[in-house]
């Protein structure tokens, strides 16, 4: 039997927009957008490595070892960098 | 010589996490000249 | 209003101006850096490669090139490779006449580049008392064929008081050719001293050209307007100077300074053949005197949450005082307008 043609979607995950830069700075990270351009400062301390987004994450996936507490907050945090536009979906495939 | 030093030990409660602060700033170039 | 992160200090500057060489073919009379023939001493390609290593090491976004006409250096194209491979973002400055077809095509494969093209009139005949004669028509042609790429453009112009009327036109050209278009502010630095007197804007055209700003929200002016500011484009771009603490600049030498307008010897932060450029980006006195610079004389002023005091720059030009506060900002150009008035009427 031909077996039709399957395409097996991609999980959804997140990374930097490539139009995006970030760097590790005293507060936590600096965002850079050359699309507006502008920056973001986000107060994120030792919470983040400045490449976290650099490669493809799954949606909820975050350093090991933050608290439940911190859990929430950096979700927050992710949900805020998509809407602004400095992290997109992409699949992890 | 006797030394009186006192120490003082401080506990202080650990900052709960609230939300992570952010600010957004546009630039144009900052002025570089080009 | 001012950023608390940017007043405690960054670590590495957002971006950089580089200005590669002082070679051009040009000799535009408003030139900030009297380019014409290389400077004596200019980096070498290694030493080139070696500073972009260096910048990408401290994580600066952006190198944003200029001159001279970057193009005469032979190692440019290899200078923007090793920027690229490293996913640092460029922008060059360029007067156009060395950009043909095949060098479109080189420049397009990456997406980290952005190119502005100086133009400074919307037609030959204004551009051209500037630039030289022919320059107009061979900027439009680069213009073109780099509007037909997908890398970002835009045309450049430096405003003057003999262009300060085609603004608009120049405006619609920019539309007309698909790319966008910003607008520079002309300061006493370079050949720009020399014909400071006959072409700086007037306070009336000045103000024209606050107003005008204030209604084209599409047209870039690289943050150097922020003296002008109005209350419709604040939240556009930075409103303060950013030397030392988000920017600085390089010369062709190697020498760092706070910006392009400031490269001379009281102001010299370092130089790249003795010291690293993060060692010089942390230890400069000069930079540190930038970082803490208050423009005083000007916060009883009801514009200074919008322009916090100008360009240091030109009030060191005009007035040998850094801190003297703009002397061409959005106050002043009204009270010169009120004070020629009153004289007139006077006489």
């Amino acid at each position: 039997m031909a077996s039709a043609g399957f395409t097996e979607m991609g999980a959804a995950g997140i990374t930097l927009h490539p139009a995006c830069r970030v760097r590790r700075e005293g507060f936590g990270l600096l965002f850079y957008d050359i699309r507006g351009p502008r920056l973001l400062f986000a107060e994120t301390g030792d919470l983040l490595p400045a490449d976290f987004f650099g490669t493809v994450r799954g949606r909820d996936e975050l350093p090991e070892g933050v608290s439940a507490r911190e859990q929430v907050v950096l979700g927050t945090f992710v949900t805020q960098l998509l809407t602004k536009g400095f992290l997109r979906e992409q699949s992890i495939r | 010589m006797e030394s009186n030093t006192e120490v003082v030990e401080v506990c202080e409660e650990p900052r709960i996490l609230e939300e992570i602060n952010v600010e957004e700033l546009a630039i144009d170039g900052i002025c570089g000249v080009y | 209003m001012s950023n608390r992160y940017v007043d405690k200090g960054l670590r590495a500057p957002v971006n950089l101006t580089w200005e590669v060489s002082l070679a051009c073919n040009l000799r535009c009379t408003t030139c900030l850096s009297s380019s014409g023939e290389p400077a004596v001493g200019e980096l070498t390609t290694a030493e080139a490669l070696d500073l972009v290593e260096q910048v990408h090491q401290a994580r600066v976004f952006q190198i944003n090139f200029g001159g001279g006409e970057p193009f005469m250096r032979p190692d440019f194209e290899q200078i923007l490779d090793a920027c690229h491979t490293r996913g640092i973002m460029t922008c060059i400055s360029t007067n156009g006449t060395l950009i043909d077809a095949e060098l479109v095509a080189r420049l397009a494969v990456t997406k980290l580049v952005a190119v502005q093209v100086s133009l400074d009139g919307a037609s030959p005949k204004t551009c051209d008392a500037v630039r030289g004669k022919g320059v107009f028509n061979r900027a439009i042609a680069a213009v073109k064929l780099l509007a037909a790429s997908s890398i970002p453009t835009s045309i450049n112009t430096v405003l003057t008081t003999q262009n300060a009327s085609e603004i608009p036109a120049m405006h619609e050209l920019a539309s007309s050719l698909g790319v966008s278009l910003r607008v520079s502010r002309f300061r006493p630095a370079g050949r720009g001293a020399e014909n400071w007197e006959t072409l700086r804007p007037t306070p009336t055209q000045l103000i024209e050209f606050s107003d005008w700003l204030a209604q084209s929200g599409d047209v870039r002016t690289g943050d150097s307007f922020f003296s002008l500011t109005s209350q419709e484009r604040q939240g556009l771009g930075l409103n303060l100077c950013g030397a030392g603490k988000l920017t600085c600049c390089v010369s062709p030498t190697g020498d760092m300074y706070p910006c392009a307008f400031l490269q001379t010897e009281p102001f010299h932060a370092g130089s790249l053949r003795e010291k690293s450029f993060q060692e010089i980006w942390d230890g400069s006195e000069i930079y540190e005197s930038f970082r803490g610079l208050r423009i005083h004389s000007c916060e009883d002023c009801t514009r200074f949450d919008q322009c916090h005091g100008g360009c240091p720059a030109v009030a060191w030009h005009l007035k040998n005082d850094l801190s003297g506060g703009d002397p061409e900002c959005l106050e002043r150009c009204v009270t010169s307008i009120a004070d020629s008035a009153r004289t007139a009427a006077a006489a």
